[in-house]
């Protein structure tokens, strides 16, 4: 055998949800487990070649979890999306019904497209950032509810949001351009 | 034999530094642009004491601890510029906070075609002769690899390959890229981390498919 | 008027131009449109940057591999006359390359706001085409060159209307925009784009003008060419090709070859320059356009265009084949776009020479990917 079986005394329980305490305290168990819940989930091993400890994905220790916290876990637990194709867009104009943008494969094993899109194809959050120079994600895939429901394909548009410039933001790159001209002898 | 299927895809993020739990909520990421107000209002918050706060939005968990910021997509998304914005975003609005290492995790469940090919993935990687005689039926619980970054950076890139009852036959993969921030005497850590992170998460991206495809295909072709 | 050559395909056995020999070489559209120009004695100028959609390299390199021509130190000068995505995509490439050119740009380019666009890219736009990326790149380029000592390589050339580019005994090449109310409107289309405090941040969207646009005037002892680069009709003589129209006593003669303006569109026509600074019918040349399904030349573009260009011929096509998906992917895209087209057409390539004995009688050859506009 190449894999190991789960060992006995694994307590699978998944309606109750609880936290699996185990006699060894180094034991981890990965959400990915059948058991839906949180774990601490040690990533790599530490090298003394290098000074970086291993950084944990890690949730607080609970005995007993809040059944809305039960609830928000199994919601979130209940399905994927398995994305076929990814493109990074960005608005190049936009008419009464639709824009118009250029699409860049994320891979990078297509060619860039224009395309035209209706304006109906966004969520109606994302309708304030359409306007030219705006960036979005398009992913198309599949939804599946896990782990072996039914399976809906769907396109996604996702519209980039970043914070305002600040200030300070702006003064830096003011200094870059000043040194720039300098440079140049502008 | 048919090609591994990708059961499901997330991005787990970590950043360790010095956070304040209670600052980042639901409406503060609206009222920074990072969320719409639509999904920040329909957010569940949960906030323990000043130590913890955990934001559930439709597409990722944002947790935060005192010393460590972590979004995980749960799944739930695939295409991790969101994520990406969303961690620069958080950094450029607090520029001065102190942020040591960035983890990145990109993980995948994938169902493999055979029992067989199941089988022989861990036979590859975990080679059992050395195990005769030793232990009655040995079978490869976990499998975890390190490699030099590429860039210079302090750190590592790891991969972790563990089976995964969840499909079966199935296979867990965990691509971590790990690194420190250089200069901790800046000034502004986070926005260095955030120009860091915007600059390097296609290389990281990149890196991480290309790990996952290359082993796949010597493990299972 | 010469027939033309067809020598499509790049079999056609390619060769350098007589040191005499003037040379309008044109690509497009691939990403872009570009201009090689051949000041003679195997002296080169290369203005703006094509990135060819078969090889996804600068098309003038591409071209100069062909005929042997050294980039290293047979190109003098590279001229960027765009500052967005498609024109100048490679440019920084290019410059790399032509190790011993000088670069020039128009004087809109070297305006304090500008550089502060080149210098704040909006985080999270590192994947996306960005012609102020392409800047960034080249300004490293040059400071690379200063920081080596070479301050003459090192520093840009900046072009305004009526800047001579290049002087020799074959040609002069002089530049007929932009006109100083040109750069005084593009610095103040620049000042629009600029971050602001509590403003989010965004890709700089693709200007609708190019305010940049450098139109020059080809003069050589072989024949004389108007390349007209993006320049637009406006309403104001200061600008536009009505100033261009005030320097025309310092143009000797008229040209006989014209690169026609702005991809042929109504926009680029001011039917002055064909009166006034153009023989009747000269050779014509042009590379296609096309965003979200409006095309330039249109029809009523093509014929206004072979009514004063009968010979006018056009490199390349908008329409290149698309990527195939997997089956899930290609149902969606049908599904949810209302048109689609490969953003890069497939590039092609005219070539035009003249010498001395041609009397300003041009050459036409379609090289590559390239056909009449009209009908014969």
């Amino acid at each position: 055998m190449a894999f190991a079986a789960p060992a006995k005394g694994l307590r699978a329980d998944a309606s109750a949800g609880n936290e699996l305490v185990s006699a060894n305290p180094e034991f981890t168990r990965d959400r990915w487990d059948p058991v839906p819940g949180y774990a601490d989930d040690e990533l790599g091993v530490s090298n003394p070649q290098h000074n970086l400890a291993p950084v944990e994905i890690k949730e607080p220790i609970r005995l007993l979890p809040t059944a809305r916290e039960l609830e928000v876990r199994r919601k979130l637990e209940k399905e994927t999306l398995i994305a076929l194709q990814k493109w990074d867009g960005v608005v190049l104009d936009v008419r009464e019904t639709s824009f118009v943008a250029r699409l860049v494969d994320v891979s990078g094993n297509h060619s860039d497209e224009e395309v035209e899109l209706e304006k109906d194809e966004l969520s109606p959050f994302d309708l304030e950032l359409l306007e030219p120079g705006a960036i979005f994600y398009w992913t198309i895939g599949y939804r599946q509810l896990l782990p072996m429901g039914e399976r809906v394909r769907e396109s996604r548009i996702r519209f980039q949001r970043l914070p305002a410039w600040s200030a300070s933001e702006i003064a830096a790159a003011r200094e870059r351009a000043d040194a720039a001209a300098r440079e140049l002898g502008w | 034999m048919a090609a591994p299927i990708i059961h499901s895809q997330s991005v787990v993020v970590v950043l360790l530094g010095s956070f304040n739990p209670r600052i980042v909520e639901p409406l503060w990421l609206s009222k920074h642009s990072l969320v719409p107000e639509e999904e920040a209002s329909g957010a569940e918050r949960e906030m323990i004491d000043r130590d913890f706060s955990r934001i559930v939005l439709p597409w990722a968990e944002l947790v935060v601890f005192q010393e460590r910021l972590q979004i995980d997509t749960r799944e739930k998304i695939t295409n991790a510029a969101q994520v990406r914005d969303l961690l620069v975003g958080i950094l450029r609005i607090l520029p001065h906070t102190p942020v040591t290492v960035a983890s990145i995790n990109h993980r995948a469940l994938l169902r493999l075609d055979t029992e067989e090919q199941w089988h022989e993935v861990g036979h590859r990687l975990a080679p059992k002769d050395v195990w005769d005689g030793v232990l009655d039926k040995p079978g490869m619980l976990d499998f975890a690899m390190q490699g030099v970054r590429p860039d210079g950076l302090d750190g590592a890139i790891k991969v972790r390959i563990r089976p995964n009852p969840l499909v079966h036959p199935g296979l867990f993969i965990n691509v971590n890229d790990e690194f420190s921030l250089p200069d901790q005497n800046d000034p502004e850590p986070a926005a260095r981390a955030a120009g860091l992170l915007a600059k390097s998460w296609s290389e990281i991206e990149a890196r991480a498919d290309h790990i996952c495809s290359t082993l796949l295909k010597r493990l299972v072709d | 008027m010469q027939p033309l050559a067809n020598l499509a395909g790049r079999g056609a056995r390619l060769s350098a131009p007589r040191p005499d020999e003037l040379e309008i070489s044109v690509f497009g559209p691939g990403y872009g449109e570009s201009i090689a120009v051949h000041l003679g004695d195997g002296r080169w100028m290369i203005v703006d940057s094509c990135i060819d959609n078969r090889s996804e390299r600068p098309a003038a390199l591409e071209y100069f591999g062909d005929i042997d021509v050294s980039c290293e130190d047979q190109v003098a000068i590279v001229l960027a006359t765009h500052w967005h995505d498609d024109h100048i995509r490679g440019l920084a490439e290019i410059l790399r390359a032509c190790s011993t050119a000088r670069f020039a740009c128009s004087h809109a380019f070297s305006t304090r706001e500008f550089l502060l666009l080149v210098e704040s890219p909006a985080l999270g736009t590192e994947q996306l085409p960005a012609g102020l990326r392409e800047f960034a790149e080249i300004l490293a380029i040059l400071k690379e060159r200063r920081a080596a000592g070479n301050l003459l390589l090192g520093t840009p050339e900046l072009v305004n209307q009526k800047t001579v580019l290049d002087q020799s005994a074959r040609c002069e090449v002089m530049s007929l925009s932009p006109s100083s109310a040109t750069v005084m409107e593009a610095v103040q289309a620049f000042a629009t784009l600029l971050p602001e405090p509590s403003q989010p941040m965004k890709c700089v969207p693709s200007p609708k003008a190019n305010e940049g646009s450098v139109a020059l005037w080809v003069c050589g002892a072989s024949g004389v060419a108007l390349l007209g680069a993006d320049l637009e009709r406006n309403s104001k003589d200061d600008r536009g090709w009505g100033a261009v129209l005030g320097c025309a006593p310092l143009m000797k003669g008229r040209a006989s070859l014209v690169k026609v303006p702005h991809h042929g569109s109504s926009t680029g026509h001011d039917q002055r320059m064909w009166d006034e600074l153009l023989v009747s019918q000269p050779h014509a040349m042009l590379t296609p356009w096309e965003l979200g399904g409006r095309h330039v030349p249109d029809a009523a573009d093509r014929d206004r265009i072979c009514a004063l260009a009968p010979a006018a011929v056009i490199a390349g096509d908008t329409v290149a084949k698309l990527d195939r998906y997997q089956p899930a992917v290609e149902r969606t895209l049908r599904e949810a776009t209302i048109s689609r087209q490969a953003a890069i057409g497939r590039t092609g390539h005219i070539r035009a020479r003249c010498t001395p004995s041609d009397k300003g009688q041009w050459r036409v050859d379609l090289i590559h990917n390239s056909q009449r506009l009209c009908a014969a």
